[in-house]
């Protein structure tokens, strides 16, 4: 059920996102409407202080925060997942130097190296999903080598390794297919790290204002003091729009940390995506 | 066992890579402070004057090696050197004024969200598949899927503006002497009912799922069985015994929170305008002021590698099972 | 060209601001004052304020230049008119080199001690021989003044290497410093000077990281009803807007459509008004290809729309630019009425013109729309803005949706300021926003805009003339206007260098840029307004006009 209900809402903000072209043909930089005008017929979700439709805007922006979201939760769980494979499988001094490497990365504040590093880079989505790469794989590196580690005592890949498979073999044919609930899990608290963590940066104005994405609707909403003039539409709709996103991901991942058994699970997925949340 | 030496060993080499980062990452970015100061008194400086600003200020050209020595020497002597954007205060200064204000900021928001998280967390798991556990770790989680600032900024402007309940900004108000008094602690107390309160909103479905399945995990155990089998009353096991074996993985987390406590406020800060290091280190990224910057960073890691230091002490102290 | 005086954030940055008071939920923001509530002011910026009353200081507080620490005379912009203030007087000697100041008598520092021409003395050779001070006088004192001497305690005399008149309004806007004080100063330049004593008509009387307080300085040489200021930081435009709608400010700069969200809420009390001062413009790197070409500019020029951008960046509050980038309130007398019909048309938004004169300069339209330039490259550039300056990155993307129009592509991009300042006048932008100098005479802005003296090789800083643009004849004019006092002369010089620009459109104009003020006349009135326009309204940092407004200042009944 609340998988279900997770992914219908995920499935219509996407398909949403995808029509843009269709739903707003004008693009969601055309201005042409007067600044602030409340929802109507004409303007579904109103228009913002630039005079640009809210609705063209979210739909056409939900493709760069989506997009960028999705790409950051792929690239660091692809490295995470190598990182903490390579670690696991090899053990001794291979994993002592990979382990050393993650957690010295795992100490160094987060949200103040994505700040510096978003400062000093060229504005984009593009930049922010680089920082948010770079600074965020190590946590799911150690969840994936603590639960490949568990693994890799039981008797079948022992039992592979001692039959003379090559490594690569049993990593992606005995280890991968059985962590594949933990990764899902990974997966999906990343990209709702991302989706989160990418528009605070750019609501702080670290992103480039030029692009349409939610986190720059918001920016720009806080930044013609939206608010204060009492258009609200501007400021909630894209607001919920990355809340119903990161709340129906949280949910799919809910139902993920229940499927699988919670003794096995290490403390992370789902606690992770929420720490990050403050965070970020 | 060695663990323990193993472990400061790790900290020293964490703290080198940090202390070296902290000095490349600033000298990255593009733009100069002295340049940006030409612009705000274009006209009231000549190129010497801007050249003894930049002198005053530090900012020397020498090759990148040089300055990497002068920066470690000075650190080790404890040097932090003078802020930039607010010239000549020394970083110490400037640092000293938001340490206690993000101190209790985040121990606040980290304490409450963890008690309140792990109660909710602990019943849930008590009774585990009832109405309360579909129910209320869902919905902490969802609150938590909020985007942090979104949620601040609405509370901003419905609390503070809209209805003008709580204060806007800052860590006490104007007409309230600084000191020990009943006025004081009120005023500070009112001032952080809005920052603390956002954050205990959306992390704790965090500390909810981290007690629900630790003590799912332990309530399998045969011990809780058999506490349960002798009669024990409910709320008896599950707080003297359920709970009390839950804890130990969830006092590691918890531990990490508390390191985390400069480096997460960040956002809060920023929009609530709470004078803590968060906000500074925001301030120091967007006027370039490269030595408070690097004071913040370093700070904020050596606080994080220290509070992993104690609880890898507590925890050899604490689990019999590692000593 | 200093970014400051333009955009909306930074203004409410410099000019900034404003004050927190009552953040515990009070509506009324002062605790009971003997003598009434303190003025409060936005001005300040920062969750936490460091200590400094450095004059000299570039991070020193607001209250420092604008209400502790007077200047010789106050140049009044809304008026036209050069006031007294240390100073009563100034005479030029025929010969336009010297310069004698008469100073005021009977006025005493704070702490007692008598003010005279050793203080301003002291000031400027403190300023000739430290280098790293900030001040009005360090340009005139580096370049033009040759000696200062005092022949009497009241008299201050500059003589100056040659004849530059304008370095008068330089000169005396410079803040005075008592010497009995300052001679102790082992470093001025790293001093915080921390307790002020100024001549000005407050002293500081509470100090906290979070705001300060000053109260009437009863010493002071003229009469002052407000009891004192109250300045405290902010941190957002979401902080100053909420203060101010609350009733807790009673000065402060810029609100958002002012007319909805800040007049609306109390007709009575609450009022803002915008003179226009300087324009904003947008700027090209004339060292590129092919923004060298007079013809280009104007073709760009004639494609914008510049009626949407006062529409949405200044809520329909100012008006657009005339052909020569000179607000027409500000200058009174000065603009030349034929030279501005002649260039009517060029700063007209006419997209047939517009795509013609591409066509004549040689940009080929592409089957897209999309030009190409005569070089053959795609006619794409980028225009790059500050970040979280606000109006000019919404004027950005309508010249940008402009330009499109025309089969141009200017792409927006925003960058943290010290880029935007470090590329911008390195020389190293394609297109960006500007504005022009606001001064006494137009003097300075076509200083900025044509003189070869103010063009630096692309690499070099230069913050005034980025666009990178000299004219031989513009300097003779300049050099003619410079070495005169008689401003008829300098009237006709002017209408000369308008001619040059119109011609030449070293950079587009596109609006008048408002001088944002707004004010809550509850506690206080007699604020400048439209009505009764004695002197500016904003508190910007970097002019001294505060101190005119002081003394006019009342309790409301």
């Amino acid at each position: 059920m609340k998988s279900a209900a997770g992914g219908a809402i995920l499935a219509v903000l996407a398909l949403a996102c995808l029509a843009a072209p269709l739903l707003a043909p004008d693009g969601p930089a055309a201005a042409t409407a007067g600044a602030f005008e409340a929802p109507s017929a004409a303007h579904w979700l109103g228009t913002n202080g630039q005079g640009q439709d809210v609705f063209a805007q979210l739909v056409w922006g939900g493709r760069g925060s989506l997009l960028m979201a999705l790409s950051v939760g792929v690239g660091t769980t692809l490295v995470a997942v190598l990182v903490g494979l390579l670690a696991a499988y090899f053990g001794g001094l291979a994993d002592e130097a990979i382990s050393l490497v993650v957690n010295i990365v795992l100490t160094v504040p987060g949200l103040p190296l994505i700040i510096v590093l978003a400062a000093f880079l060229p504005p984009g989505p593009a930049t922010i999903a680089m920082v948010l790469i770079i600074t965020g794989w190590a946590f799911g590196a150690r969840l994936i080598r603590a639960q490949a580690l568990s693994l890799r005592q039981r008797d079948f890949i022992a039992a592979a390794k001692v039959a003379g498979e090559r490594p690569l073999r049993v990593i992606a044919a005995e280890l991968l297919p059985n962590l594949w609930s933990v990764i899902a899990a990974y997966l999906c608290g990343q990209v709702v790290f991302a989706l989160t963590a990418g528009s605070a940066l750019e609501f702080l104005g670290l992103g480039d204002a030029g692009q349409t994405s939610w986190g720059t609707m918001l920016f720009w909403a806080q930044n013609d003091s939206a608010l204060l003039q009492g258009a609200w539409w501007t400021f909630v709709s894209p607001g919920l729009a990355i809340a119903l996103t990161a709340g129906s991901l949280a949910l799919l991942n809910f139902a993920l940390d229940a499927a699988t058994n919670p003794r096995l699970r290490a403390p992370g997925g789902a606690r992770r995506a929420t720490e990050v949340l403050r965070h970020g | 066992m060695s663990r323990l030496p193993r472990r400061v060993l790790f900290y020293l080499a964490a703290g080198a890579v940090a202390v070296t980062l902290n000095f490349f990452l600033p000298r990255l970015m593009p733009g100069d402070p002295a340049t940006t100061l030409v612009a705000t008194y274009s006209g009231q400086l000549t190129a010497e004057d801007l050249q003894a600003l930049r002198d005053a200020y530090g900012l020397v050209d020498a090759p990148l090696w040089q300055q990497f020595a002068t920066y470690l020497s000075h650190l080790f002597r404890g040097e932090l050197g003078v802020s930039l954007s607010q010239f000549p205060t020394p970083v110490t200064e400037v640092i000293g004024t938001g340490f206690g204000w993000s101190l209790l900021l985040g121990l606040v928001s980290v304490l409450l969200s963890f008690a309140i998280g792990s109660v909710i967390g602990a019943v849930a798991a008590w009774r585990r598949g009832s109405r309360f556990d579909s129910i209320a770790p869902p919905v902490a989680l969802f609150a938590g899927s909020f985007p942090y600032f979104f949620m601040a900024l609405l509370a901003l402007y419905l609390f503070a503006v809209q209805w003008q309940l709580l204060p806007l900004g800052q860590a006490y108000g104007f007409d309230v002497e600084p000191g020990l008094n009943a006025a004081f602690a009120a005023d500070v107390l009112a001032h952080l009912v809005l920052p603390a309160g956002t954050v205990v909103l959306v992390s704790i479905g965090g500390w909810v799922l981290n007690m629900r399945n630790t003590m799912i995990g332990v309530l399998d155990e045969d011990y809780l069985l058999m506490a349960e089998a002798k009669g024990l009353s409910t709320p008896r096991v599950v707080g003297s015994y359920a709970a009390r074996n839950a804890i130990l993985p969830t006092f590691t987390l918890l531990g990490l929170s508390i390191g985390n406590v400069f480096a997460g406020q960040l956002l809060t800060e920023v929009v609530f305008s709470y004078p803590g290091l968060g906000y500074q280190l925001y301030q120091a990224v967007t006027t370039h002021d490269y030595p408070l910057m690097q004071a913040l960073f370093l700070l904020i890691t050596v606080s994080i590698l220290v509070v992993n230091l104690l609880v890898d002490v507590a925890y050899v102290l604490l689990d019999p099972r590692v000593r | 060209m200093a970014p400051n005086s333009i955009s909306r954030r930074t203004l409410a940055i410099a000019t900034g601001a404003f004050l927190l008071a009552g953040c515990a939920g009070t509506t009324e923001p002062q605790k009971p004052q003997s003598q009434g509530p303190l003025l409060t002011i936005i001005a300040e910026q920062g969750a936490t304020l460091a200590r400094n009353f450095n004059p000299f200081a570039a991070t020193s507080r607001w209250a420092t230049r604008n209400a502790l620490y007077e200047p010789l005379m106050i140049w009044n912009h809304v008026t036209g008119t050069l006031e007294p203030s240390l100073a009563t007087g100034h005479t030029w000697s025929a010969d336009n080199k010297t310069l004698t100041l008469t100073l005021r008598e009977g006025v005493t520092w704070s702490d007692g001690t008598p003010f005279g021409s050793a203080d301003v003395l002291f000031t400027l050779e403190l300023m000739r021989t430290h280098k790293g001070l900030v001040g009005e006088a360090a340009t005139p004192l580096a370049q033009y003044v040759d000696t200062i001497t005092a022949p009497d305690a009241k008299t201050v005399v500059i003589a100056l290497r040659e004849a530059i008149t304008p370095a008068l309004y330089d000169l005396v806007s410079q803040r005075i410093v008592p010497k009995h004080i300052w001679e102790k100063v082992a470093d001025p330049v790293t001093e915080t000077n921390q307790n002020p004593v100024g001549t000005g008509p407050f002293v500081l009387s509470t100090f906290r990281p979070q705001g300060y307080e000053l109260k009437r300085n009863d010493k002071y040489w003229q009469k002052v009803e407000i009891p004192g200021l109250r300045l405290s930081g902010y941190t957002g435009q979401d902080q100053i807007n909420a203060a101010v709608l609350s009733g807790q400010i009673d000065w402060g700069a810029v609100v958002p459509d002012p007319d909805k969200t800040f007049v609306a809420k109390d007709p009575a009390n609450h009022h803002y008004w915008w003179p226009r001062t300087a324009d904003v413009n947008l700027v090209v790197n004339t060292t590129l290809k092919p923004f060298d070409d007079p013809a280009v500019r104007k073709a760009f020029s004639m494609a914008l729309d510049r009626a949407r951008m006062v529409d949405i960046a200044l809520w329909g509050k100012s008006d657009v630019a005339n052909a020569v980038g000179l607000p027409s309130q500000a200058y009174p007398g000065w603009l030349d009425e034929s030279v501005l019909a002649e260039g009517k048309k060029t700063v007209t938004l006419d997209l047939a013109a517009a795509n013609a004169a591409l066509d004549a300069a040689g940009f080929a339209k592409g089957a897209d729309g999309k030009r190409t330039t005569p070089d053959g490259k795609p006619a794409a550039w980028d225009l790059i803005v500050p970040t979280g300056w606000t109006d000019w990155i919404s004027v950005a993307g309508i010249v940008s949706s402009s330009l499109a129009q025309a089969g141009i592509t200017a792409n927006v991009k925003t960058v943290g300021f010290d880029n935007w300042s470090s590329t911008v006048y390195g020389g190293k932008f394609q297109l960006t926003l500007g504005a022009g100098k606001r001064g006494a005479t137009p003097y300075g802005y076509f200083r900025d805009m044509l003189s070869t003296a103010t063009v630096k090789p692309v690499g070099e800083v230069s913050t005034n003339n980025f666009h990178r643009y000299g004219n031989a004849e513009a300097d003779k004019l300049l050099t003619a206007f410079a070495a005169t006092s008689d401003e008829a002369e300098q009237k006709r010089i002017a209408a000369d260098l308008q001619r040059i620009y119109v011609a030449e459109l070293p950079t587009i104009p596109l609006y008048e840029q408002p001088d944002w003020g707004a004010f809550v006349t509850k506690r206080y009135t007699g604020f400048p307004s439209a009505d009764n326009a004695y002197a500016p309204l904003a508190n910007d940092p970097l002019f001294p006009t505060t101190y005119l407004v002081y003394p006019k200042l009342k309790a409301a009944r």
